[in-house]
């Protein structure tokens, strides 16, 4: 398929069914992946646990990634994300419920591109992927292709 | 006469004892001296005028008979009787000169000087019928006797004194009476210098531990080992700075218990804000999630089925979209509340006129189809804390552009004046304004003065800002009339 991977670390289903319906709301043909807990979204990224056999050659081009979850934390994928040489350069967007300051600054301080709130809105999503100049992986494509 | 007491103890108590030695010495031997001059000179007179008499008996039987030469030989004998005491002889007999009743001398001791039958050349003293002396001072005296003879006067007896001798042996007296009184003021004065040390020389070890009081460790056994008053000042001394000490030890001893509490109290408290900060923060956090889902899917229900609701469904699901996000305004607005009363205050210079203007330039982005005419001051300037001044200009300013909503020339103001040596800031909006008979709830908590329908609002942004001013010390109240517009004044410490 050589489609772009987008990989949604969510743990509230409320919140990922209305990330997924925001991001497809506009057509975009990316593949939403999506991982329930920092232990699953570092599987994945890793091939390893539940992910194992996953080719790992296969990263995703973006990750969304909220801070609260369970198992492992938002800011500990980060920095694990960060400390790998094979996620190192993945652009991470991270989610926020709130404009907590201290979340934001630690989110940048460990390495994350850019931040969005939630609920996301489209606009809010499309402004973030420009500034990591990913816009390139939002356009519509046309269906067929 | 204040230079005096700035003497030393000792010095003054030497002084005066010396100056009293001195004066009653000197008063002492003056009377002394005196006394025994006029004692003696009583002595000598006597003597003289006794001698006098005698004499004067002695010559009459001469005169009377003219036996000249018996009255010249007679004359010269007693002459060379003068009194010798044991001290020699007082006085010598200068001269006897007998006289006849017209005041020619008949008779002397010494013809060569007062030859017969010349008037006498000497000074007479005044005669009269008793005998005389004329003292003529520190060398001689004079005395005259009348010679009787069968009860009448025959003649006069003049006898010549000279009481050198009697002047020198004063003189004498007194040299030997200066030496002793010399050697009294020298002993004197020793003694007094004595006395005097003995006196002020504990004051002076009263003052050398006087640094020591309060180490508990005074001691000063050269006096309160006394039985005397300087015992007392001994003893009440060293019972003082041990007492003292004690004190000394158990302030100590509060306080350091005092800022044990303290510390302790402030790490319970520092505790109890830290969870309450994670509580309120985990709750909000956790309440959000939900409201997101409930606003969300409502939402979502009207894009996505907008085709198969009819209006009234659409009503439905935007009212629940309403209370989602008035939920929403209400934890934040809580949120706030508890962090403006938990917050510590870090106070820098705050300019409320740049704040203000951020804020509604901010509030006309939001709603940039509203023109409102807005006048802020320049220099508004406060000792204060940032993050809290903006929350409570925010709330305020936020307030005026939401209740001038209605009106066509909306006019916000921001500004400040003197009164009674304070500054008083305000903040006046010509918009909905509200009824005075209801002031008094204007800054609770919850409450409003107005519907949902009218205005939007939790009604706690007003007690924010009440909390805000009160944590600077200062004040806030507000006028309004309905229709006309609303003011609200505050002061800050």
């Amino acid at each position: 398929m050589g489609s772009k991977v987008i990989l949604l670390v969510e743990d509230n289903p409320d919140d990922r069914i209305l990330t997924v319906r925001a991001l497809k709301q506009h057509n975009i043909a990316n593949v939403i992946d999506e991982v329930r807990d920092g232990q699953e979204a570092l599987d994945y990224l890793f091939g390893e646990g539940q992910y194992a056999g996953r080719d790992v050659a296969v990263q995703p081009q973006f990750v969304l990634l909220d801070l609260k979850l369970p198992r492992v934390d938002g800011l500990e994928v980060l920095q694990r994300m960060r400390a790998d040489p094979r996620t190192r350069r993945i652009p991470v967007v991270v989610l926020t419920s709130s404009s907590e300051q201290q979340d934001i600054v630690s989110s940048y301080d460990l390495g994350a591109n850019s931040y969005v709130r939630k609920p996301v809105d489209f606009n809010e999503f499309l402004d973030a992927a420009k500034q990591l100049g990913l816009y390139w992986l939002v356009l519509n494509e046309v269906p067929g292709e | 006469m204040k230079k005096w007491l700035h003497q030393s103890f000792f010095r003054q108590v030497s002084l005066l004892l010396l100056a009293f030695s001195v004066l009653s010495i000197s008063g002492y031997a003056y009377q002394n001296y005196n006394e025994l001059k006029n004692q003696w000179r009583s002595a000598i007179n006597i003597q003289i005028s006794h001698l006098t008499g005698l004499a004067a008996l002695m010559v009459a039987n001469d005169l009377r008979y003219e036996k000249y030469f018996d009255l010249w030989d007679k004359l010269r004998k007693i002459q060379n009787q003068t009194p010798k005491g044991e001290e020699g002889a007082l006085f010598l007999i200068a001269e006897i000169v007998v006289l006849d009743n017209s005041g020619n001398v008949v008779g002397s001791s010494d013809p060569v000087r007062h030859p017969l039958m010349r008037r006498y050349s000497g000074q007479l003293p005044q005669s009269s019928d008793e005998m005389q002396i004329a003292g003529d001072g520190t060398d001689s005296v004079r005395t005259i006797a009348p010679i009787l003879f069968g009860g009448e006067r025959i003649g006069s007896l003049v006898m010549a004194f000279d009481i050198t001798p009697f002047s020198s042996f004063l003189h004498q007296h007194l040299r030997d009476f200066a030496v002793y009184l010399i050697l009294m003021a020298v002993a004197t004065a020793l003694f007094g210098l004595a006395l005097a040390r003995w006196i002020t020389r504990p004051l002076g070890n009263v003052c050398a531990i006087l640094p020591m009081l309060g180490s508990g460790q005074a001691m000063i056994p050269s006096l309160s080992l006394r039985q005397d008053e300087y015992g007392l000042l001994g003893r009440a001394i060293e019972f003082a700075d041990r007492r003292l000490h004690e004190s000394d030890a158990q302030i100590r001893m509060h306080r350091d218990h005092l800022e044990e509490m303290v510390k302790q109290r402030t790490q319970a408290l520092e505790a109890a804000n830290r969870e309450l900060e994670a509580f309120s923060y985990s709750v909000s956090h956790d309440l959000r999630a939900p409201l997101r889902a409930i606003d969300g899917f409502s939402l979502a229900l009207v894009e996505d089925y907008g085709d198969k609701l009819d209006d009234a469904a659409k009503g439905y699901l935007q009212r629940v979209r309403g209370g989602a996000q008035k939920m929403g305004g209400l934890i934040d607005d809580m949120l706030q509340l508890s962090r403006v009363t938990r917050a510590e205050l870090h106070y820098a210079v705050v300019d409320l006129s740049a704040m203000a203007e951020q804020i509604v330039l901010g509030l006309g982005t939001q709603d940039p189809r509203r023109e409102v005419q807005v006048s802020i001051a320049p220099g508004l300037v406060v000792s204060g804390d940032a993050g809290l001044l903006g929350i409570m200009l925010q709330n305020l300013l936020g307030n005026t552009w939401k209740f001038t909503k209605g009106k066509r020339e909306a006019r916000i103001e921001f500004d400040s004046r003197m009164e009674h040596g304070e500054r008083i800031f305000f903040i006046r909006d010509n918009g909905a304004g509200f009824d005075m008979r209801y002031v008094s709830k204007l800054f609770g908590a919850f409450q409003r003065l107005h519907t949902e329908d009218e205005f939007p609002g939790t009604g706690i942004g007003l007690a924010t800002v009440q909390r805000i001013i009160n944590r600077h010390g200062g004040r806030v109240w507000a006028e309004g009339e309905v229709g006309v517009g609303a003011c609200f004044y505050f002061v800050l410490k």
